[in-house]
């Protein structure tokens, strides 16, 4: 290449990135207007500014140094959201043991008093029945040995327990 | 008009084409004008582009440009329809420079949005060949450092001379020196 042409071709290439003062530009775009060696200096020129600026965008792109950030900021957030969710989780876990261990053994205790009551009574009943037995009145012994007031107030009880509505049965 | 004459470019009749005559007043054909597309329109706008600095106003002018062929192409002579080209695309160019400028636009709203003219990468795109692309990045690495730096601090970065200077504490004409050796290298493998 001819020191002309180099002289030409580096002229163009200062036009395309606009490294040349007004007047400079003035004079090169004039000479533009008419030469087409100039044009073909400034395709030249400006191909090659395009394709290295895609080539350093793509080498940018997928260099470690710039890549290395975003993936450890990517991994820290990742660590940080499995700790807030691992959290959360244990947190509902807590929750629900701690309802579990209060509420089930409650019911259970009030089950087991219900039953302990109506036993007690059944068997203070069978008592007094023994002691006044009549052969009629065998067959609703069972039945009426409970009063309904008591079975209600058992359902009742119990429906509070587990936090459930529950119908008042009448007998 | 016998537009099928000796020495006439193609015409919307479908003529013959031949080189180096007057031309018909009738107007090109559109396939005449697909073949000059294809042969010079990335060429021309990649001229286009290094003038307005910015490939989607050379999008625009290259368009106004194939425009005018077809209006007054046949004006021209084959021999010389790429000279013919060129200039009319650079007319256009300063025309649509001046009427960007008048409206305040073109630069400094692509500098305000934050994209600079190489950045429109859809643009770009049908400019550089990506083979090309990655030839270019090898011969990147090849080059010197010092001329790497500086290559990317233009290119890539959009640092002036001046400034890429002042950063590396050196006289401006050494980074000029440096940007001109690479610049003359790589120009000389893509050429």
């Amino acid at each position: 290449m001819s020191s002309a042409m180099d002289d030409l071709q580096w002229q163009a290439m200062q036009y395309v990135l606009g490294e040349m003062s007004d007047t400079e530009r003035d004079l090169f775009e004039a000479r533009l207007a008419d030469d087409l060696a100039a044009c073909e200096a400034v395709t030249s020129a400006s191909r090659l500014v395009l394709t290295a600026q895609a080539a350093l965008h793509e080498t940018s792109r997928t260099s470690p140094p710039r890549t290395a950030m975003p993936v450890a900021v990517h991994a820290s957030r990742r660590a940080a959201w499995f700790a807030v969710a691992m959290t959360a989780a244990a947190g509902i876990l807590c929750v629900v043991a701690l309802q579990f261990a209060v509420s089930v053994p409650a019911s259970r205790v009030a089950g087991q008093d219900s039953a302990e009551l109506v036993a007690l009574w059944r068997s203070g009943m069978a008592v007094d029945a023994a002691d006044v037995y009549d052969p009629d009145d065998a067959a609703d012994a069972v039945s009426d040995a409970v009063p309904s007031w008591m079975l209600a107030a058992v359902s009742v009880e119990a429906a509070a327990m587990d936090g459930q509505p529950e119908k008042i049965q009448e007998n | 008009m016998d537009s099928t004459q000796e020495g006439t470019l193609a015409t919307d009749d479908g003529g013959p084409t031949s080189l180096g005559e007057p031309v018909s007043v009738e107007r090109l054909s559109p396939d005449t004008v697909r073949t000059l597309y294809d042969v010079h329109g990335r060429d021309l706008q990649t001229f286009l582009a290094g003038v307005l600095r910015s490939t989607d106003a050379a999008q625009d002018v290259c368009q106004i440009t194939f425009q005018r062929l077809m209006e007054v192409g046949h004006d021209a002579r084959m021999e010389t329809i790429r000279g013919w080209l060129f200039k009319v695309a650079f007319h256009e160019a300063m025309a649509y420079r001046r009427k960007e400028t008048r409206v305040g636009k073109l630069r400094t709203e692509l500098r305000a949005e934050g994209q600079d003219w190489v950045t429109l990468d859809q643009a770009v795109d049908s400019l550089v060949q990506a083979e090309e692309v990655g030839q270019l990045r090898a011969r990147l690495q090849e080059l010197p450092p010092e001329q790497q730096h500086v290559v990317r601090q233009r290119i890539h970065e959009d640092k002036t001379f001046a400034v890429i200077a002042a950063e590396l504490n050196v006289p401006l004409g050494t980074v000029l020196t440096r940007m001109r050796l690479a610049m003359q290298k790589l120009q000389k493998w893509l050429s």
